[in-house]
């Protein structure tokens, strides 16, 4: 026998080393998370705003304040103000989130607390010029428009935006909503919102303690009170009796959509949810792709995932088929949803998936900016900083039976909304 | 800089290895020296098919991914028209699975006519997916076709059409995997925290009683002057708006050009403030994107310069103006030289986080050792640093001429 048919020893990854995630405090009371690797010669700064599309009174405003930022400030133009950053060779990122939204700098170690002070100031006296802001409805009202010519597009929102009436979770917003921006409604919600005074920083990368310190000497002069954010209680939501249907005539491909929301569980429901997340359609050994993809080839890609909590907690299963098959995966799809109710979990597929979960547990250590966003779940779930030293424990904990406690409270088919687009 | 250890196995594997203790995985990179350029022109698409079969089973592997996954790791692959690219992630204490996995699928691969059946159906749903139901879909397609004639750089790497696929016989499929699955047509790379001593070892054990026959790929291509004459190709695809690319060919990634070119494309139209937003996005608004890059093929590059228009812009009008943009940029001459140290030092900066990453190491050492010299990743910064603004605009002027350029005028389809 050759030493090929023999599998190598492979082992359980059940505990490691881990660092608490500290979140400090400087002197005048801002929060921060400090984040050190040296000679790796770069840094990676984060203002974490407690704001985002859940604040805003109509869609798109809080993605045109956060994407406008560095579009004009009462000094510079934006192109003053872009070109100094690229002379610096360094990159600075926008975005808007639901619950909260972030500015990103990225940049050599020499350059960061110059670059700090640069963005700090001109974004936060961002005027939004009137022409920048005629672009930028151009630009992004292209960019929606290639969006809204694919099946996915569209199995998504429709899904999403009946399952959420009534909640920001469910606003997608159309061309209208971009043609109509106002200037003085961006400008509104950047005074109520982006307040660097208010947010949460992580500095990463090769920054020590001293230069650390530096950069929190200037955000002081900044300081108005202390990072604070709010999530919302949850919602009651109720899925819809009849499955949507979106045709697109020239699609060659159905996409599929199933989703329900997750409210706020424990950290034992957490760990439960996410194993059957996985069995179902969570990564590639799961059950989805197997049955769907590897055994029938119906698909190229299925899969089901959780959406994180700063941007609603949603529960999906998603895939695109042939539009022949598009009954026969839905009703398997489903078939395994059931199944994963009434029929407890092989031991060796419940293995499987801890061993898969908690390898990427501890791999999400690695690297010199892995802090931030796990920083970001202790803060807006208000667990203690040694939270993730509990985290491999209860995932080896768990058993086939807990994971069908939570398929019977979550996985139950007529709570989740179904949504068909395409050339159904 | 980083310390790269390089050894060839007696069977011809090249391996590149580089140790990092400060990371709780190893990354198990495997190049093979084929891609869509090295398909038959009835049956294109094959190379990505085969990537696809790759992860059905081999002789002693029942199911690749769910023995990686149960290993704690992650794995992935990706084709392009020059090499097909594997890559396994595991914790460092089950990285012996991940020699198994990999060496045994170079080993003996297990293509059966049911694999083969299930991943045709996957990868027909893939193209799909990509070409019919995406807006721009078909671009690739309708590039090729229009740059080339005769070389077999005239399909993309998804194939000419899903019939090809459709086609394919288990025949064909051994026949493809018993002349490029090679351990002397490959490179492994192994990067993390895996000393030395301990990759050589596990390297000898797995990959070097891998022996079989047959030579590395030669990448023998049919070899396509560029075009010299303008070429325009009509095309109507799913797409909200008109849109226009202009298309020229381009000096390889081994050619000093090549960087150069890269530069170029990143001055014109690599940033919010660009000559190109600047124009057409913004002062002139006849597009609502506009934008460039240099492909760094191994073979041949290629720059791509277009613009989506807004609703009511003609394309003849678009044509021009991206005409006139380039070349009045490259008429500034050292009025640009700001902007060249600018994307001089973006440059270096994203190689410095590109090489923060584990895997994106793990593949760049083993494109380098593909290309002949894995030492290039150590003088990438060096190069950077070493261009000057004239010759940049001067290859810009030779390679991008008026009269040689491709264009296609992209309609929406009813």
């Amino acid at each position: 026998m050759s030493f090929r048919n023999v599998r190598p020893h492979t082992k359980t990854i059940e505990s490691f080393d881990i660092q608490n995630i500290k979140i400090d405090k400087s002197p005048a009371g801002q929060l921060y998370h400090h984040q050190f690797t040296p000679d790796i010669g770069v840094a990676k700064i984060s203002f974490w705003f407690p704001c985002g599309t859940n604040d805003q009174f109509r869609p798109f405003i809080a993605s045109a304040a956060f994407d406008l930022l560095l579009a004009g400030s009462n000094k510079y133009t934006e192109k003053q103000i872009v070109e100094q950053i690229d002379y610096w060779g360094a990159s600075v990122s926008c975005e808007a989130g639901v619950l909260g939204s972030t500015v990103t700098l990225r940049c050599k170690k020499e350059v960061a607390l110059d670059l700090i002070q640069w963005v700090v100031q001109n974004t936060s006296q961002a005027i939004y010029p009137e022409d920048q802001i005629e672009n930028y409805k151009f630009v992004k009202s292209g960019g929606l428009e290639r969006r809204m010519q694919t099946p996915g597009y569209w199995s998504e929102r429709n899904a999403k935006e009946k399952y959420y009436k009534g909640s920001q979770l469910g606003v997608f917003g159309n061309l209208q909503d971009i043609e109509s921006l106002k200037k003085e409604e961006i400008v509104a919600f950047h005074m109520k919102h982006i307040d660097y005074g208010k947010a949460m920083i992580f500095i990463s990368g090769d920054i020590d303690s001293k230069e650390c310190l530096s950069i929190m000497n200037f955000t002081d002069t900044l300081f108005s009170s202390a990072f604070s954010i709010t999530v919302p209680k949850c919602e009651k939501f109720k899925a819809s009796e009849q499955t949507s249907k979106h045709n697109i005539k020239n699609s060659s491909q159905v996409s599929m959509y199933l989703m329900k929301h997750i409210g706020e569980i424990n950290e034992k429901t957490q760990h439960s949810l996410t194993l059957l997340n996985l069995v179902l359609g969570g990564y590639f050994g799961s059950r989805l792709m197997q049955e769907l993809r590897e055994k029938q080839g119906l698909t190229y890609g299925i899969g089901s995932s959780f959406c994180p909590a700063f941007d609603g907690r949603t529960w999906s299963i998603s895939g695109e088929m042939n539009s022949d098959n598009t009954q026969k995966a839905l009703v398997e799809t489903m078939q395994i949803m059931n199944h994963l109710k009434t029929e407890l979990i092989d031991e060796n597929e419940l293995e499987k998936a801890k061993r898969y979960y908690s390898g990427s547990f501890r791999s999400g250590f690695d690297g010199p900016f892995s802090s931030a966003l796990k920083c970001q779940h202790l803060i807006l779930r208000g667990l203690d900083d040694d939270h993730f030293r509990n985290t491999l424990p209860t995932i080896w904990s768990l058993t086939s039976i807990d994971i069908q406690q939570v398929a019977n409270e979550y996985l139950e088919v007529s709570e989740f909304e179904v949504s068909l687009a395409g050339n159904i | 800089m980083i310390e790269i250890n390089r050894f060839v196995l007696k069977n011809g594997l090249r391996v590149v290895h580089q140790h990092d203790a400060s990371v709780s995985t190893v990354v198990l990179n495997t190049l093979y020296n084929v891609g869509a350029r090295d398909e038959n022109e009835d049956r294109t698409g094959f190379a990505h098919l085969f990537e696809h079969l790759m992860f059905a089973g081999s002789e002693n592997v029942e199911s690749f991914d769910q023995e990686i996954e149960e290993a704690g790791g992650q794995n992935n692959a990706f084709t392009n028209n020059e090499y097909t690219n594997y890559y396994i992630s595991v914790p460092v204490e089950n990285v012996e699975t991940a020699f198994w996995l990999e060496s045994d699928r170079m080993l003996a691969l297990n293509i059966n006519a049911e694999s083969l059946s299930v991943q045709q159906g996957v990868v027909i749903e893939e193209f799909k997916q990509r070409c019919f139901n995406a807006p721009f879909g078909m671009l690739w397609h309708h590039v090729r076709e229009l740059l080339y004639k005769k070389s077999s750089y005239r399909w993309p790497t998804i194939g000419l059409s899903f019939e090809h696929i459709e086609n394919a016989s288990l025949e064909d499929v051994k026949s493809f995997y018993n002349k490029f699955y090679l351990p002397q047509n490959a490179v492994l790379s192994v990067v993390g925290n895996l000393p030395l001593v301990e990759c050589k070892s596990l390297c000898k054990k797995w990959f070097e009683s891998i022996e079989k026959q047959g030579d590395s790929n030669q990448n023998k291509y049919i070899n396509e002057p560029f075009p010299s004459e303008k070429r325009e190709l009509y095309a109507e695809d799913l797409s909200p708006n008109d849109a226009v690319f202009l298309i020229w060919r381009g000096p390889s990634f081994n050619d000093d050009a090549s960087l150069v070119l890269d530069v170029f494309a990143d001055m014109l139209g690599g940033s919010d403030v660009s000559e190109l937003q600047e124009i057409l996005v913004k002062k002139e608004q006849l597009c609502n994107a506009a934008e460039c890059f240099y492909l760094r093929g191994l073979g041949e590059g290629m720059f791509m310069l277009y613009g989506i228009l807004n609703p009511g812009v003609e394309k003849t009008l678009v044509e021009k103006r991206l005409i006139e943009v380039l070349n009045g940029f490259i008429d500034k001459g050292l009025e640009n030289k700001f902007l060249f140290e600018s994307t001089q030092n973006k440059a270096y900066t994203g190689l410095l986080f590109e090489m923060i990453n584990p895997l994106t190491r793990a593949q760049k050492l083993a494109l380098w050792e593909h290309m002949g010299d894995v030492n290039g990743i150590n003088h990438e910064s060096e190069k950077i640093k070493s261009l000057n603004l004239e010759n940049v605009l001067l290859a810009a002027s030779q390679y991008f001429k008026t009269e040689n350029v491709s264009v296609i005028h992209y309609s929406p389809k009813n």
